[in-house]
């Protein structure tokens, strides 16, 4: 094939039918080509910027050497401008919502035991979800939401009994208004009780932090120690009035 | 309008660069070219629906416009034509009859798919384009170019020795 075009090129030489156009001219053609057609659709009566946008694209892939269509680039001009819609907007609802949000996250560090409380998101975020029907905010600010303590070499049954009992005498003490147990969605609680119990050696260690769900901050932080398992109703309701006490 | 836009972009895409030679090599100026480009462009959209072929359609009215311009930049006269060297009216190194076949092959549709192919062709042959430029002006590789280039030269070169002519090297 080749060769042919080869003999063709001379031919067309030969006989006078090639007029050349320099190359800065070709160069030229390609600059102004978009321009000069979008004079030429004013001139036409013709403009729209939506049009002029659309030709832009499609004579600046047609430049790349991009085989495409005007409906295509429209098309792909209707796509990207969706895309870029849809990320904007997501990124407004989630910038909003991170704004308006309830505190979602407590990260704070216990002085004393250097436990991070960060764990906690899902059970905050449920303790204080604003699904609560009415309830006046200084009653939800004195609110305690008494989570289940975590067990280190007990059984969990023991250390969800013992974060009841804590409950119930926080109830007891307090008024039942202002004590919640694990989560809910209906009351909101200002305050998260928060412990542990732990066994060493035959002995039981409760430990017990009150942490506010508006800042993270640490408010009360007490321990007991049981002698045994059948200590351990004891030790929590010593714990729960160390509690009381310490937050009125 | 989107629909006649459309339409119109394309044929421009196409003929553009193509008209745009055509012009310079009659006027040899880039900036008059484009003057007299736009003119024949806004006349093209005005008629849009009712033209047939819009390349000889371009080619007519781009007679009529280079021959205003001459008259207006150069009122004492040009030999039009000069300008316009019919192939029909001139002797080139004797051998009239056979530019006269070859211009019927290059005039020929048949040897053309489309009017793209036809606009490749005129940049490539007649204007001496490289691939790669042609290319740039419609939109294709400079592989594709160079393949539907070589198509039509073949298609050509057979209809040509239809009309007997055998082999191009003879003529040359």
């Amino acid at each position: 094939m080749n060769g042919s075009v080869s003999v063709f090129s001379r031919a067309m030489e030969r006989f006078r039918f090639v007029e050349p156009v320099p190359p800065e001219v070709q160069r030229h053609i390609r600059r102004v080509k978009r321009r000069e057609f979008l004079k030429i659709l004013r001139r036409a009566g013709a403009y729209s910027t939506l049009f002029a946008i659309v030709s832009s694209v499609f004579f600046t892939l047609k430049k790349l050497g991009v085989s495409i269509t005007i409906a295509k680039a429209a098309m792909l001009i209707g796509v990207s401008a969706l895309l870029l819609f849809g990320g904007a907007a997501s990124s407004v609802y989630y910038a909003v919502r991170a704004l308006t949000a309830p505190d979602s996250e407590i990260r704070v560090q216990s002085e004393e035991s250097g436990q991070s409380v960060a764990s906690s998101q899902a059970l905050v975020s449920n303790a204080t979800a604003p699904t609560a029907a009415a309830d006046p905010p200084e009653l939800v600010e004195r609110r305690f939401g008494v989570q289940g303590f975590t067990a280190a070499n007990v059984d969990p049954a023991t250390a969800a009994r013992v974060s009841g009992m804590v409950a119930s005498e926080l109830a007891k003490l307090k008024g039942g208004e202002r004590v919640i147990r694990g989560a809910s969605k209906d009351r909101k609680a200002g305050m998260l009780v928060l412990g542990s119990v732990e066994e060493l050696g035959g002995a039981y260690d409760v430990t017990a932090r009150v942490v506010s769900v508006k800042d993270g901050r640490i408010l009360f932080y007490s321990s007991e120690t049981a002698g045994s398992a059948a200590e351990l109703d004891g030790a929590a309701v010593r714990l729960s009035r160390k509690i009381a006490a310490g937050i009125r | 309008m989107f629909l006649k836009n459309r339409e119109f972009a394309e044929a421009y895409n196409d003929l553009y660069p193509v008209v745009f030679g055509a012009v310079y090599s009659k006027v040899g100026n880039p900036e008059d070219a484009q003057d007299i480009c736009q003119e024949l462009f806004v006349k093209l959209y005005e008629k849009l629906e009712t033209i047939e072929n819009r390349r000889k359609w371009l080619y007519g009215a781009l007679r009529l416009e280079v021959m205003a311009y001459y008259r207006k930049k150069k009122p004492d006269g040009v030999d039009i034509d000069e300008v316009f060297a019919d192939v029909g009216l001139t002797f080139v190194n004797g051998f009239r009859d056979a530019r006269i076949v070859i211009s019927g092959a290059i005039e020929h549709d048949e040897n053309f798919e489309d009017e793209r192919e036809r606009a490749l062709f005129d940049l490539v042959a007649v204007q001496n384009y490289s691939y790669e430029e042609a290319g740039m002006q419609l939109g294709m590789s400079k592989r594709q170019v160079r393949y539907r280039y070589g198509l039509i030269v073949e298609r050509i070169l057979a209809y040509l020795q239809k009309q007997g002519i055998k082999s191009l090297e003879d003529l040359l």
